[in-house]
């Protein structure tokens, strides 16, 4: 398998900066030519709700920015199923290619993760 | 490729918010020590606020603005701050010669976050995130 570097994004989207610092921390990884995949746990599953309304408060959709990670050359992106589940959540897929895992599929992501980062 | 096996430091906390930036450093040492190579530290998110030059702690505290300072100093580890995180935060670095301000410690120096990724290219550089 490749050596991939794993960004853990696990802040929901406008409560700090870190759903933001995750998004660009990817983007300068993948620019660099590394293989970068994306997963998101906890309430960093929020920021896959396509119905955000950011601009109320100020903000720009982090959704509609994660929705040009494949342009990136990010194209792995997945997300913690029981982070779903725990918070109720009926995600659909959008704009943005996710894949849902099992708490066994993370694990071994992570187990075979090179370097990992978590936001 | 480097021959011996190194690390590269990712340290996204503020120095006094949390114990990490403290942590790290005692990594550091502990791991030269062993003869592992550092090969940079990198500071991002709220982690840049270790590289204000304001720092200022009381006498009978722990300076964690000069325990970065000797690392840096005794055994050549580059200090890289994120430049966007930085700024963002209030820590500028500009050219002072050219008339520009700057409140970035002298001992670290300001780049892109390319510096930290492009690292991880080399397989035995394991990065460690603080």
């Amino acid at each position: 398998m490749n050596a991939y570097l794993l960004i853990i994004s696990t802040h929901a989207p406008y409560h700090s900066s870190a759903a933001i610092d995750a998004l660009e921390a990817a983007l300068a990884a993948s620019n660099v030519g590394l293989d970068t995949r994306l997963l998101f746990q906890s309430d960093g599953v929020y920021q896959l709700l396509g119905l955000q309304q950011a601009e109320t408060i100020g903000h720009r959709s982090i959704y509609k920015k994660l929705s040009a990670l494949p342009l990136f050359d990010i194209e792995h992106i997945y997300v913690d199923g029981p982070s779903i589940d725990a918070r109720s959540l009926q995600l659909s897929q959008g704009a943005i290619p996710w894949l849902e895992l099992n708490k066994n599929e993370i694990l071994s992501l992570i187990k075979n993760a090179q370097n990992i980062l978590v936001f | 490729m480097s021959a011996k096996p190194s690390f590269s430091l990712f340290v996204s906390k503020s120095p006094y918010d949390s114990r990490n930036a403290e942590s790290a450093i005692t990594f550091c040492h502990a791991a030269i020590q062993s003869g592992y190579v550092i090969k940079q530290v990198f500071f991002y998110q709220s982690g840049v606020q270790n590289g204000s030059d304001y720092l200022s702690v009381n006498t009978d505290e722990v300076s964690v603005k000069s325990r970065w300072s000797e690392l840096h100093h005794t055994h050549n580890v580059p200090l890289y701050i994120c430049v966007t995180a930085a700024t963002r935060r209030g820590i500028l670095y500009d050219d002072v010669s050219k008339g520009g301000k700057s409140n970035l410690a002298s001992d670290f120096e300001a780049v892109g976050m390319s510096e930290y990724f492009a690292a991880l290219h080399d397989t035995s550089v394991k990065g460690i995130q603080f």
